[in-house]
This record gives C-alpha cells, sequence and structure tokens, in this order.
C-alpha cells in the first residue's frame, strides 16, 4: 500500500496503489465545494494538516522548498481533494477531474512548475486513469495563505449521471 | 472551407502544433457542450516558448502583447483539434490571462489584449470573453504570458 505519513512529510506511491487518507474532520471547518449541473467546484485546497491546519509545506520552491518537495505538496493536495469528495459523495461517483488551478509559491528564478505540479496531476491519473487527465493552468505567486503555504489548488470534477 | 479558417487563411495565421505535458494533464478535456483549454504558453512551431521573460524588465509590453497573440494561435489550434472546425465554437466563455511581469509592473491588460485580439480577429463576436488577467510571478519554463479557456461549444 501506498505510505502516507504527514509529519514525515513521506509520501510513496506505487503505480497502481494508492491510500488515500481518512481524515476525520469531526469539529473542523470543511473545504467548501460547490455542486452545480454535474460539475463540483473545490476551494483552494493548500498542502496542510487538516487535522490542526497547519502549512505540513511552506515556503518558496526553488528557495525553501526542494522540487521533490514541493512535488510531494502537490501530491497531498491531490489526496486532501480524493479525502474530500469521498467524504461527500463517495469516489466511485466522480466521473473525471475536469481542470485543476493551481497557485504555487516559487523563487524567481525558478521555472518548473509544471514539474511541481505533476504530482498532483500523477495522483489523479494513478487513481483515475484516463478518467484522471484534466487540464491546468498553473500559475507561480510570491504569496500563499497561512504562513505561506507552498501550494495551493483549486479542482472542477465531474460527477457521473 | 469554414469561416474561421477561410480567415485565418486570410490572415495567413498557420497555427503551430500543441505539445503533450504530463500525463496526468491534458490539453484540452470536454464536457457536455464546455470545452476546457489547459493553460497555453506562446511557443513556436517546434513547441518551444518564442518569449521568455518577464515584462517591463527582459521584454517590452510590446513583445508581451506579440507573446499573447503567439498564446492566441495556439489556442486556436487546440481548439481545433478538440472540436474538429473552429466553427463550432458557440462563443468563448472565459479566460485567464497570467502575465509574469517585474515587480510594479501593472500593463498587465495590455499584454493580455494580444490573446484577446486574436480571439475576436479571427472568432468574430464568437470570440468576445469575459476575462481574468492576473500578474503571476513566474510562469512555466519563465514564459511572460499563459492563458486558458472554457469555451461553450455549438450544438
Amino acid at each position: 500500500m501506498g505510505k502516507l505519513d504527514i509529519k514525515k512529510k513521506l509520501i510513496e506511491l506505487p503505480a497502481n496503489e494508492i491510500e488515500i487518507p481518512y481524515i476525520d474532520y469531526t469539529g473542523r471547518a470543511l473545504i467548501g465545494l460547490r455542486e452545480s449541473n454535474g460539475l463540483v467546484y473545490v476551494s483552494g485546497t493548500g498542502c496542510e494538516d487538516p487535522t490542526d491546519g497547519h502549512g505540513v509545506w511552506t515556503g518558496a520552491v526553488g528557495r525553501e522548498v526542494s522540487l521533490e518537495e514541493g512535488y510531494k505538496a502537490a501530491q497531498w493536495c491531490a489526496l486532501l481533494q480524493l479525502n474530500i469528495m469521498r467524504n461527500q459523495y463517495g469516489l466511485d461517483r466522480i466521473d473525471s477531474v475536469v481542470r485543476a488551478f493551481a497557485l504555487i509559491q516559487v523563487a524567481d528564478d525558478f521555472y518548473d512548475l509544471d514539474k511541481v505540479f505533476d504530482g498532483y496531476s500523477d495522483v489523479m491519473y494513478s487513481v483515475f486513469r484516463d478518467r484522471g487527465r484534466h487540464v491546468r493552468t498553473i500559475m507561480g505567486t510570491r504569496n500563499l495563505p497561512n504562513h505561506l503555504i507552498t501550494i495551493e489548488v483549486e479542482t472542477i470534477f465531474k460527477l457521473k449521471d | 472551407m469554414s469561416l474561421a479558417e477561410q480567415r485565418l487563411k486570410e490572415l495567413d495565421i498557420q497555427l503551430p502544433a500543441p505539445r503533450l505535458k504530463g500525463r496526468g494533464s491534458a490539453p484540452y478535456k470536454i464536457v457536455d457542450d464546455l470545452l476546457f483549454i489547459g493553460g497555453v504558453a506562446p511557443l513556436d512551431e517546434d513547441g518551444n516558448l518564442a518569449y521568455t521573460g518577464r515584462v517591463g524588465a527582459d521584454l517590452t509590453t510590446e513583445e508581451g502583447y506579440n507573446a499573447g497573440r503567439l498564446v492566441g494561435y495556439n489556442m486556436l489550434r487546440l481548439i481545433r483539434d478538440a472540436l474538429g472546425d473552429l466553427d463550432r465554437v458557440d462563443y468563448i466563455v472565459r479566460a485567464i490571462a497570467m502575465v509574469s511581469g517585474k515587480k510594479g509592473f501593472s500593463e498587465i491588460y495590455k499584454v493580455a489584449d494580444g490573446f484577446s485580439d486574436i480571439m475576436t480577429e479571427v472568432l468574430g463576436e464568437r470570440g468576445v470573453h469575459a476575462r481574468n488577467a492576473v500578474g503571476a510571478s513566474t510562469l512555466n519554463g519563465n514564459a511572460p504570458i499563459i492563458c486558458d479557456a472554457i469555451i461553450k461549444i455549438r450544438k
């Protein structure tokens, strides 16, 4: 099974086995989502520990955070979103991943934003295969909320009819 | 030949070939009557960035505008790939234009106009769109501008 340990920032994802973490949201503010005409709009999901709200990765890729760690932070955002979607609908109701909009905090001389966000896209592909393929819009920024988390992703999913 | 194709020919516009990214991402995705286009960079015919750098520092606003036009060509090519014919575009719903400028650069909208102008030059009224132009600190590959779009498909 894939292993995920927030404290150690360790995410290992074998090609066909992904363990999506079960997170207890009891008493916590859910990350927002809204459905309209079969499309689900998921709010910006940061690389945070949802149980205590702390940023698991903070700082800019290319400065405080390496490309490899940035990739893991992107994976983490994908796993969080899948957890949110599972809580709300169950994963079997997801038809496909449509679009992801990523904000990544990067150093001014770091240009490999696509490679960082591959962490997110690779998780979606591993879980849903072709249905997980999505369009993506990736933007570098100097500031993100919650003490400068490294990455935040907003996504549109499509539900099955 | 469709009207838009004819217009492209009249304007002597060649639409460059698209570049495929990582396996989990797609250049476009169709959901019902909506076509989603992912971020499109100002690529040349070989799929390399024709413009790099920040507008206001490495590039002039005019160069940024031209990069925006090239993004438009690339996107039209993707739309044609996705729909088979540009005449199947009902209208462009919405676009995001991300512009990488030097600190304090505020002529973001002028750079984004390069993209928007191409859309209306080729598609006419159908190319008019709601637009969100935003300044990015950095874009992939040090591109000066990247745009995405949501397009309504004609029934």
